[in-house]
């Protein structure tokens, strides 16, 4: 039974090759028009099932369902999940049947996001949740081992790109779609809390069904042959370090000062990206008296900034700074800052915080590219970045996570509540102080960079 | 059939479906709209709490809800619970035409955590069907309306 199981969604064993060029040809046209459009579209509908407790966290807090103590820690177990999904599911998906592989965790996302709605204690929502980290753990090796399979070398680059766009078509969907359905009329339907679930689980069932039918094995399996065969487009083959053991270079990763460091300071980093991307709709909407839909509009504007960010950090570095990250981390770690301190110290207009937040997207994104990859990349021997990466990924979730708890307990305890009862009826509103959680995100962005910056003279590594 | 036509067809299905009939708006929904049309005749509490710990609340109430001597007991209308004793409260009533506005002061002091401030207007005076209120605290401000007829206050009162 269970190695059935496992049969279910290894990768299926390698066929003779066909022999037919016209037919190789036809198939690979076929399967890598499928691949790139179903990768974006189903892992960006599989973010919807990620970010929807995000877009319910204040109407969950108004409800009373759940304290912001009780929102932190639950939100916070999905990034310990993630991290922990980011680091198994990776050694998995290499022996995976990649569409059931990516179907069974967006299929399992949506469970979990199904429960989530129906429940109201804590500690079953905070287990629910960190389940669904894992889940989504599934779908980036996924959507890495196709991009791997069916798109060269010398392509894989553009595919990527076009691949990274999910990012934002989920948080698109998720801080427009799912902020739409829940925020009151006339801006929104203003659904229940626990439809802000059962629409992500819907879309991601629908997004699981895709990927199970549509979403191919590798190449080999299916009598191609590989796609650096069929592109005639291989890469260069590092003779001189082939059989030296890569599990020792990547324990010689941990003894390099300069990569702790910079897990510190992407792990700081972290904390402020999470904390806007989990807490900023809600302080929008309890200090500067936004509505649901339009906090969760601000949010996207930051997100989809993040795109251009990510692209200009690498041109900035390799253009004006001979590929040299330090100076960039700088100047982008600026961008990052000064903007953060105008959306909470700053003027209390609309137009003011709507241009700190794009700003604020474009620079957070070029950083954080940098500090949790290229130039983690740079700094580690290059056959053991994955390993270098997969460290500094760690440490920014655990991160990410810690903070969602640690600005969830100071929330809740700045909480006033003015209570206005009626009989069996009772009103209660929440009022939070938000000086305490942002003295903590600024100071997580300064430490840093502080940090970054300490890694100045460091040079790339071969 | 193709991943396109997979795609095309649930895609249309969802547009049929969300265009659907539309739900009837019900008064909760609706009234945030319609609240000025009424708002000279609904009892409004204001409620400021400074820096400095002190709290004041205002309320102006219509004759006809309730007696000059009702207003006199201040944890009738406003009650606080914070982490050390809060002192020094002043009731203050007065008549203004057909309302009486009164003046509640309470003084919790620097440093001293507020937990829950229980405002049960709408509890003693059964009369009262309808409540605005406006709260001003150092870190926001909120403004929303109460009614009987709703399970949850009403936000973006016009």
């Amino acid at each position: 039974m269970i190695n059935k199981f496992i049969r279910y969604f290894a990768t299926g064993k390698n066929h003779p090759l066909v022999t037919d060029s016209n037919y190789i040809t036809e198939q690979f046209n076929y399967h890598r028009r499928n691949v790139i459009l179903l990768i974006t579209l189903c892992y960006g509908l599989g973010y919807v099932c990620r970010l929807a407790f995000n877009v319910v966290k204040k109407p969950l807090m108004d409800a009373g369902v759940f304290t912001p103590e009780e929102v932190g820690i639950i939100g916070a177990t999905l990034l310990y999940g993630y991290a922990l999904g980011k680091f198994t599911n990776g050694f998995l998906a290499d022996h995976a049947h990649v569409g059931r592989f990516f179907a069974a965790g967006l299929f399992l996302s949506a469970m979990a996001n199904l429960g989530m709605g129906f429940s109201d204690l804590a500690w079953v929502s905070a287990l629910l949740w960190g389940i669904n980290g894992w889940f989504q753990g599934f779908g980036a090796p996924a959507s890495v081992v196709s991009l791997s399979s069916w798109y060269s070398n010398s392509e894989r680059g553009r595919y990527y790109g076009i691949w990274s766009t999910a990012h934002s078509i989920g948080e698109g969907l998720t801080y427009l779609g799912i902020a739409w359905l829940i925020a009151a009329a006339p801006k929104g339907l203003g659904l229940d809390w626990q439809w802000g679930f059962w629409t992500p689980a819907i879309i991601c069932i629908f997004g699981a069904f895709l990927v199970w039918r549509y979403l191919p094995d590798k190449p080999r399996t299916l009598g191609l042959p590989t796609v650096a065969d069929w592109k005639n487009d291989h890469g260069q083959v590092d003779n001189k370090h082939q059989n030296e053991s890569i599990w020792k270079t990547q324990l010689r990763v941990l003894t390099i000062p300069s990569i702790w460091i910079l897990a510190l300071a992407s792990s700081s980093m972290y904390v402020t990206r999470y904390a806007i991307n989990s807490w900023g709709n809600v302080y929008l909407q309890e200090i500067r008296g936004f509505d649901l839909f339009d906090a969760n509009l601000f949010i996207f504007f930051n997100t989809a900034a993040g795109i251009l960010g990510c692209i200009a950090f690498g041109l900035v570095s390799d253009k004006f700074f001979s590929a040299r990250r330090p100076p960039a981390n700088l100047i982008f770690a600026l961008l990052e800052i000064v903007p953060l301190l105008v959306i909470f110290y700053g003027p209390h207009d609309p137009i003011i915080l709507g241009v700190a937040l794009v700003v604020y997207g474009f620079g957070l994104s070029g950083i954080l590219a940098s500090l949790g990859g290229l130039f983690a990349i740079d700094i580690a021997p290059k056959k053991v970045a994955g390993a270098a990466m997969g460290f500094i990924g760690i440490f920014s979730y655990i991160g990410a996570g810690a903070q969602d708890y640690i600005s969830g307990k100071m929330i809740y305890s700045s909480e006033i509540i003015f209570s206005f009862p009626n009989g069996e009826q009772n009103f209660n509103i929440f009022f939070y102080n938000y000086d305490k959680p942002i003295m903590f995100w600024v100071g997580a962005s300064v430490l840093s960079i502080v940090l970054a910056s300490s890694l100045w003279k460091v040079k790339a590594a071969d | 059939m193709s991943v396109k036509t997979t795609i095309l067809s649930v895609g249309l299905c969802s547009l049929l479906l969300g265009c659907g009939e539309k739900a009837a708006e019900s008064f909760c929904k609706s009234h945030a709209k319609e609240h000025d049309l009424h708002r000279g005749d609904i009892t409004q509490v204001h409620i400021d709490y400074s820096e400095q710990g002190k709290i004041t609340a205002q309320v102006k109430i219509a004759q006809q809800y309730t007696q000059y001597e009702a207003l006199i007991t201040m944890v009738d209308i406003i009650e606080v619970k914070a982490d050390s004793v809060c002192t020094g409260d002043t009731v203050d009533i007065k008549e203004q035409g057909k309302y009486y506005q009164a003046n509640y002061s309470i003084n919790c002091g620097l440093d001293n955590k507020l937990s829950k401030v229980s405002v049960p207007i709408l509890e003693n005076f059964k009369a009262i069907d309808e409540v605005e209120v406006v709260i001003n605290t150092p870190s926001s401000n909120k403004h929303f309306v109460l009614s009987s007829q709703c399970d949850s206050p009403i936000f973006n009162v016009n």
